[in-house]
């Protein structure tokens, strides 16, 4: 996978749908059931639930101009789940995740010294988190302001695509750089919430794969 | 940090808060409910939410069927699966055609009544089996049954959190952090009790607090206080002096509800005494109307001891000789049950 350097606007790439889009390279990236059974210490309850991963599979597309980094998510998902008018219901949601140090592990959310850095949008919310976490249990949903993180969102004809974009650099702590020219690594979750998915039941791309960013 | 003994922590307490409620006196007149209802659940998103409620028992209870959602633990302690609950469950937020009524001149055509909060017309609610009876006549019987979240000691809420927002004070009341929820609602699967609801306005999940500002001021939470039946006990279960002791260790008539879910409940009830049965000529027996095997099904066979304790006592009282137990029940002086938690609610 890479991102691709292209001198765009990058408001203009916040239209999923729109053209600015198109000819980026897409990458389709299976999605598995996430192995829950690892959860048993965080939430023995969780851990033993089973059918999720309704999500098999998601397409990626990254851009950067330089300045701003933008991705492209999109996935079939007849069920749009954006509202919650039950006490039973929950919304889609997709994440994208970045290790914020040499080693850390995707499927346990980083770890004590090896943080990870994600950005998650959810359906029916009006930005995106910037989510800070070192191992299970212990993620923290911050403003989306801390790293000017922006989303938006389209469901039509049974998909959804989403775009998440940053700018590169960022001054705060925590937070993942990408720099042209330098590798960086990516893991995708995907909650489908018409199958009451939530926290560690979701669909998950493996383990981080390495991404080549364009200089 | 080692998640196993992350738990453990925020499971462990240094004392416990502990209520006793005698269902012998309990009426059903939902005054803990209001009570609870005004202080806490009148926000946007806790309307359908009776964090103190009264339910008709044997019966459906509130949320609806909750003696079979699951979750808890099994005999060696393993977590069972739960369900979650729903709105209608949950017992709703009823809105009434109060307008229609009383300012559109349609009196002689207009019913008051309620619908859901969808819409429809009401299947179902809080307190929808109100005074429905089990058995049959002329021994039909049910009992009131008042509850709210139990601040167990092996609280499975806290282990099904996957956030570890949930966690018990040194008092030994269990609070969700309302900062570090998302709404993931595990809570909701693993409390056997059905005590934890979500808040779909905050997209968090919320129950009972145990009234803890008043608490923190030596007031008794407001369930408790406002029972006008003076059914409530209220103390530390270390405090030889409480009610709640004397009740629970020395008199072992306060028991805990289901107690194989495995959590340790720390509301303990005095099981009901019930009226005498009929027999099959219409003469009046010795034996209770409430049949020992579905109290055993609430509260374990100890209730069979238990009940003897109490009919033993009771006999003493109407014999003229004087009763420890008996006093206590009678709750002469409403501060005598609230242990050092008596001070005003202003």
């Amino acid at each position: 996978m890479k991102v691709e350097l292209r001198s765009m606007e990058a408001a203009l790439l916040l239209d999923g749908r729109g053209s600015a889009w198109s000819g980026i390279e897409e990458t389709v990236l299976p999605l598995s059931p996430s192995p829950i059974a690892l959860t048993e210490s965080v939430s023995p309850y969780m851990a033993k639930t089973s059918g999720h991963g309704k999500i098999k599979k998601i397409h990626v597309r990254m851009t950067h101009n330089g300045r701003m980094f933008s991705m492209r998510l999109s996935w079939d998902d007849p069920e749009k789940d954006n509202e919650i008018s039950d006490l039973d219901e929950f919304s889609d949601a997709v994440s994208i995740m970045f290790p914020l140090a040499n080693g850390a592990t995707a499927f346990t959310m980083g770890s004590a010294d090896k943080p990870v850095n994600a950005w998650l949008w959810k359906a029916g919310n009006q930005e995106p988190f910037d989510v800070f976490a070192e191992g299970y249990a212990t993620s923290t949903r911050r403003p989306a302001k801390i790293s000017g993180l922006k989303a938006s969102d389209s469901h039509r004809d049974g998909t959804w695509v989403v775009v998440l974009q940053r700018p590169m650099s960022v001054g705060g702590q925590e937070m993942v750089q990408i720099e042209p020219g330098t590798d960086t690594s990516i893991a995708i979750a995907v909650w489908e919430g018409s199958n009451k998915e939530r926290s560690a039941q979701k669909a998950v791309s493996g383990e981080f794969k390495s991404v080549k960013v364009d200089a | 940090m080692n998640e196993t003994s992350s738990k453990q922590n925020l499971k462990a307490s240094t004392r416990q808060l502990a209520t006793v409620i005698d269902l012998n006196k309990c009426m059903g007149c939902q005054s803990c409910t209001v009570a609870c209802k005004n202080l806490w659940t009148q926000r946007p998103g806790t309307e359908h939410m009776r964090w103190a409620n009264v339910g008709t028992y044997p019966g459906r209870g509130y949320p609806r069927d909750w003696q079979s959602k699951g979750g808890g633990y099994d005999e060696d302690g393993n977590s069972k699966p739960g369900k979650l609950i729903n709105l209608v469950e949950a017992g709703d937020n009823f809105q009434f055609n109060h307008d229609e009524v009383f300012n559109q001149q349609k009196g002689q055509s207009a019913h008051l009544q309620p619908s859901t909060s969808k819409g429809n017309k009401p299947e179902w609610g809080y307190n929808w089996d109100e005074d429905q009876t089990s058995g049959d006549w002329p021994n039909a019987f049910f009992f009131y049954l008042p509850r709210k979240c139990n601040h167990c000691s092996n609280a499975p809420c806290i282990d099904a959190c996957s956030r570890n927002a949930i966690s018990k004070r040194e008092d030994g009341i269990v609070l969700i952090d309302q900062e570090r929820c998302t709404g993931h609602r595990h809570c909701v699967e693993a409390c056997p009790y059905g005590m934890v609801y979500y808040n779909p306005s905050t997209g968090r999940s919320e129950k009972c607090i145990e009234c803890f500002p008043r608490v923190e001021q030596s007031i008794a939470p407001a369930c408790n206080r406002q029972c006008v039946g003076r059914t409530r006990a209220y103390g530390y279960l270390d405090d030889k002096r409480s009610q709640v002791y004397k009740l629970i260790y020395e008199w072992k008539v306060a028991l805990p509800l289901h107690p194989e879910y495995g959590t340790e409940p720390n509301v303990y009830y005095v099981p009901p005494m019930s009226t005498f049965s009929y027999d099959d000529e219409g003469r009046l027996t010795d034996e209770m109307r409430i049949p020992m095997d579905v109290l055993e099904e609430y509260f374990g066979p100890v209730v069979n001891g238990a009940l003897e304790t109490l009919v033993t006592e009771r006999q003493k009282k109407k014999d003229g000789e004087s009763s420890e137990l008996m006093d206590i029940l009678i709750s002469r002086h409403w501060e005598d049950r609230f242990a050092e938690f008596t001070n005003e609610p202003i």
